[in-house]
């Protein structure tokens, strides 16, 4: 389904024209221990936020936190796309933010452990925006011991 | 940038081209469609295969690494029933105002719709134990009453003044658009996100207001609504269903 073909023509459009500059020549290439030792963050770029958090804006570049605690009932989208689908995370918000599943790997060792704090992006924003928030990100990642970081898009 | 910063990562991909011109370290390309990144909703055994394929590719000694994902979504999550034509809602929903109608009229059967649906929305939230209803800070009632007071008149006051009233529209009906598809899915049987969509947009009073809502914000004089009207409230694929 989201493959190009799948896409009504304007969204197939916008893909293929999409300004994906920024990243030549960057290579870079962290090893990490073994995944039964790593303490795994999850970075969304859904726009979810908490009911207590503020919405994201239009054109957002900052990002909102997700404890790795939270009640799934407390989390909302405020994405500004319509053209992604929004039943499934309706119906399970593990489809786009498995923290459950995480949480489970982490008790059966798959994992070492899960990070106390995740981080939510709203995805409409040029990467090369998001650089800021995603430097202070990396910042407080480090400070929760976190190594790896899974990162979802929507 | 954050593997820049020490910090190794691993991604699901959804659009490869994009993947393929910005060669993160590693990314499991998948097949499902989009807003769902792991696959099925309620499948827990679906979606750790794919989480565990995404950490698989911390074997790999160097990158950029790039897979596919072989197996897509089973046929009864992304396909409709052979014979099926569409949902059927077993509630007597409001009959649809005629293309003429006044927007008044719009907005009133929008009040009674919603209000025909709060049964299977109560029953989604009991079933599920949460409900993504309420980003806008409004209950579905008072979200759909702001609704059809601005499909009436754009100088309707937003009922919230601390975002721009813009954004309170389109949260206003994002809100809706929830409570109207958690509402349809508590129903018996299942049903694809695409016949969802397709129920909400062709069948509904509320699809009805979004598309009048779509030509009011087209031709508003608020760069906000005109910004919304251009590809924020009815879903590309219900404007150019053929393509």
């Amino acid at each position: 389904m989201a493959r190009l073909e799948d896409l009504p023509l304007g969204e197939r459009k916008m893909v293929q024209e999409l300004d994906c500059s920024g990243y030549e020549g960057r290579r870079p290439w962290v090893v990490g221990p073994a995944l039964h030792q790593r303490r795994v963050a999850i970075v969304s770029t859904a726009a979810l936020n908490l009911r207590s958090d503020a919405v994201f804006q239009r054109d957002a570049v900052d990002y909102r936190v997700i404890p790795g605690d939270v009640d799934p009932a407390e989390v909302v989208m405020s994405h500004v796309s319509v053209n992604f689908d929004r039943t499934g995370f309706q119906q399970d918000l593990n489809v786009c933010f498995p923290l459950e599943r995480l949480h489970e790997l982490a008790d059966d060792g798959t994992i070492g452990s899960v990070a106390d704090f995740h981080y939510a992006f709203s995805g409409a924003a040029h990467p090369a925006d998001l650089a800021e928030s995603a430097r202070a990100v990396a910042k407080l990642m480090k400070a929760d011991s976190v190594d790896t970081v899974l990162l979802i898009p929507v | 940038m954050l593997e820049e910063d020490g910090l190794a990562t691993t991604q699901i991909s959804l659009i490869r081209i994009h993947t393929e011109r910005i060669q993160p370290p590693r990314a499991l390309w998948v097949p499902f469609e989009l807003g769902r990144p792991f696959g099925v909703p309620s499948d827990p055994d679906f979606q750790k295969q794919v989480l565990a394929a995404t950490f698989a590719l911390f074997g790999s000694e160097h990158g950029p690494v790039l897979v596919d994902y072989p197996e897509d979504v089973p046929d009864s999550v992304s396909k409709p029933e052979p014979d099926a034509t569409g949902m059927v809602c077993p509630i007597d929903l409001p009959t649809l105002p005629d293309p003429d109608a006044p927007k008044s009229e719009i907005g009133q059967a929008l009040m009674k719709e919603a209000n025909s649906l709060a049964p299977w929305y109560d029953l989604a939230v009991r079933n599920r134990a949460r409900t993504t209803v309420g980003a806008s800070g409004l209950s579905p009632d008072a979200a759909a009453r702001y609704l059809a007071a601005f499909l009436e008149d754009q100088a309707t006051p937003a009922p919230r003044d601390d975002i721009p009233a813009g954004r309170v529209l389109k949260l206003v009906y994002e809100d809706l658009k929830a409570y109207y598809t958690e509402a349809i899915t508590a129903q018996p049987g299942s049903a694809t996100s695409k016949q969802v969509e397709d129920w909400l947009f062709k069948e509904t009073v509320l699809g009805k207001a979004l598309w009048t809502l779509r030509d009011v914000c087209r031709s508003s004089n608020d760069e906000y609504h005109r910004y919304l009207g251009r590809n924020s409230i009815v879903p590309d694929r219900q404007i150019n269903p053929s393509t």
